[in-house]
């Protein structure tokens, strides 16, 4: 029961960050410092355990974007995209990646995922390569 | 970790993907329509779709090709990263052909490029879209699923027809590419037959919608190069295959008939327009290409074989008729003269032949007076009698006397009006 309630508790949050973008766009629309914050607590409920947790912010991060990104200077744009939600993306799918490692381990499984790690380690070495 | 929760947990996460990409989809939408865009936060993007590319499989493809799609659709990417891209698709499609739903995706972010002017009027970028193009032709054929894609297939190859004739491409002495879809298609669609009896259904479809648009611009096509692309055609549609034509079960799958008809509607059009080099063309391909004349023989042991001699023999017959019809056109001292006589001679030939040896009615529904040889007989007696060429004249003289012996018994029923011709 707790554990509803504290889940429904945090949705509501998270379901919360519209109005408040919608507020932030009204008073402060050019303050980097504060959309920075913003999407910064809505990343790290982007790596959640609790999926819907996770999902709904990942909706809500892109709704918020799509709702005021015209709006961005180039700085916001630079920082929200780089510093905060594509590093996001990269966490999210390390941790399918590894999932997929383990359901290899665990099932001695199957083509596609090996495909598609070996796809990625050639992706992760032509990254540092280029670093 | 039991496997049972694993497996919750791992398809948890999937959908997570799913839902990232969707959502990475919506922030690339709402930055293409940004207008201080800076080349770094470019770079990324293209960065993240093409590793989403590489990594995409069947479960996440449909969210992948949406954001293909939409940043190939853009001018956000130079043309030489939407050809990296475009590479990807060919590689991609080369090693997943059994994935229908995502290849089905696939048809769709094509259909969407060959719209793009940048792809279709640069030549290496639309040899690269053809390219993608006959791989999904390929999976068309070879798919289990085919029915459920073949809307979009249909779609595909209509937007790809009608881009390829716009742009004018044979014009441009692209007329090879268009040879190489085919030659690169159609013979393995031919013999997917066997395998898949939709296979055939695709050749169909991609005949009828190449001659569609060929026919609403066949004059503004160069001679040189149709004659080379009727040519090209006829090679791949070769009879010689009777294992394939015995395994037909009706006339409608056969695609030399199709072909052979729709052949029969464009030279129809040619003479009708009086072009004399067009025309000129039409004979040269009766003479170098069809069985009739060249391999009367071949065509016994085919299936539907009267159709396709009534076919081939009606647009030879249409050819011929229009030269005897129109000789001021004729100039002796050129080509057509003696490649009419050879048209005549040969038909005549092919025509005895089918008749007495192969018990083929090539004419069977016209009354005697208006068949072949009496029409071609009059025709030439008409020449003779007008007598205003010299060399024209003398030419068909020849001719008769090369004729006579096959013409014998007709000459007999006709030698009233032609007694002074012959003598």
């Amino acid at each position: 029961m707790r554990v509803t309630e504290s889940k429904n508790f945090r949705y509501g949050i998270i379901e919360y960050f519209y109005a408040i973008s919608d507020h932030i766009s009204k008073h402060f629309m050019q303050n980097e410092a504060i959309w920075l914050e913003l999407f910064s607590f809505l990343n790290i409920n982007a790596e959640e355990k609790d999926p819907e947790i996770r999902n709904s912010s990942l909706n809500i991060f892109a709704g918020i974007i799509n709702n005021y990104g015209n709006e961005y200077t180039p700085a916001i744009w630079q920082k929200v995209l780089e510093d905060i939600y594509l590093k996001s993306f990269d966490k999210i799918f390390e941790v399918y990646f590894n999932l997929l490692r383990e359901e290899i381990k665990i099932k001695s499984l199957p083509d596609t995922p090996e495909y598609i790690l070996s796809l990625k380690d050639d992706f992760d070495l032509l990254k540092k390569a280029k670093e | 970790m039991n496997n049972q929760d694993f497996e919750s947990i791992s398809l948890q996460w999937q959908e997570t993907i799913k839902i990232l990409i969707q959502s990475f989809n919506k922030i690339l939408n709402k930055y293409l329509t940004y207008k201080e865009k800076t080349p770094a936060i470019v770079e990324k993007i293209y960065e993240k779709s093409f590793y989403l590319f590489r990594i995409t499989n069947k479960s996440i493809f449909n969210e992948v090709s949406i954001v293909i799609k939409n940043l190939l659709n853009s001018n956000l990417l130079t043309t030489r990263k939407k050809q990296t891209l475009l590479e990807e698709i060919e590689g991609w499609l080369k090693r997943n052909k059994n994935q229908g739903q995502a290849v089905h995706d696939m048809m769709n972010v094509i259909i969407m490029v060959s719209d793009d002017p940048t792809f279709t009027t640069d030549r290496v970028n639309f040899e690269l879209i053809l390219r993608i193009y006959i791989e999904i032709v390929y999976f068309a054929a070879f798919s289990t699923e085919y029915s459920t894609y073949f809307y979009n297939l249909e779609l595909m190859c209509k937007a790809f027809m009608k881009k390829l004739f716009t742009i004018n491409v044979l014009n441009e002495g692209l007329a090879m590419e268009i040879k190489e879809v085919f030659v690169k298609c159609l013979p393995e669609l031919l013999v997917t037959k066997v395998i898949n009896k939709k296979a055939n259904e695709t050749s169909n479809i991609f005949l009828h919608l190449f001659f569609d648009e060929l026919e609403n611009s066949i004059m503004t096509i160069e001679v040189a190069h149709l004659k080379k692309l009727f040519c090209s055609l006829f090679s791949i549609m070769t009879l010689k295959n009777p294992q394939y034509f015995s395994l037909i079960e009706n006339e409608g799958q056969c695609l030399y008939i199709s072909f052979i008809r729709r052949f029969k509607s464009v030279s129809e059009k040619i003479i009708a327009s009086g072009e004399q080099g067009y025309i000129d063309m039409i004979l040269e391909i009766v003479l170098e290409k069809f069985s009739l004349i060249t391999d009367p023989y071949s065509l016994k042991s085919l299936k539907f074989k009267e159709e396709m001699v009534k076919q081939e023999f009606q647009i030879a017959k249409q050819i011929v008729l229009y030269y005897l019809t129109n000789q001021n056109s004729i100039d002796p001292s050129k080509m057509p003269v003696q490649k009419l006589c050879k048209c005549l001679k040969q038909l005549n030939i092919a025509y005895v032949r089918l008749e007495q040896t192969y018990d083929l009615k090539v004419e069977a529904e016209v009354s005697p007076e208006n068949q072949f040889s009496t029409v071609i007989f009059n025709h030439l007696h008409k020449i003779l009698d007008s007598g205003k060429d010299n060399a024209l004249t003398l030419r068909v003289l020849e001719l008769l006397l090369e004729l006579f012996e096959d013409f014998s018994q007709k000459l007999e029923s006709c030698t009233a009006s032609t007694k002074l011709s012959v003598h």
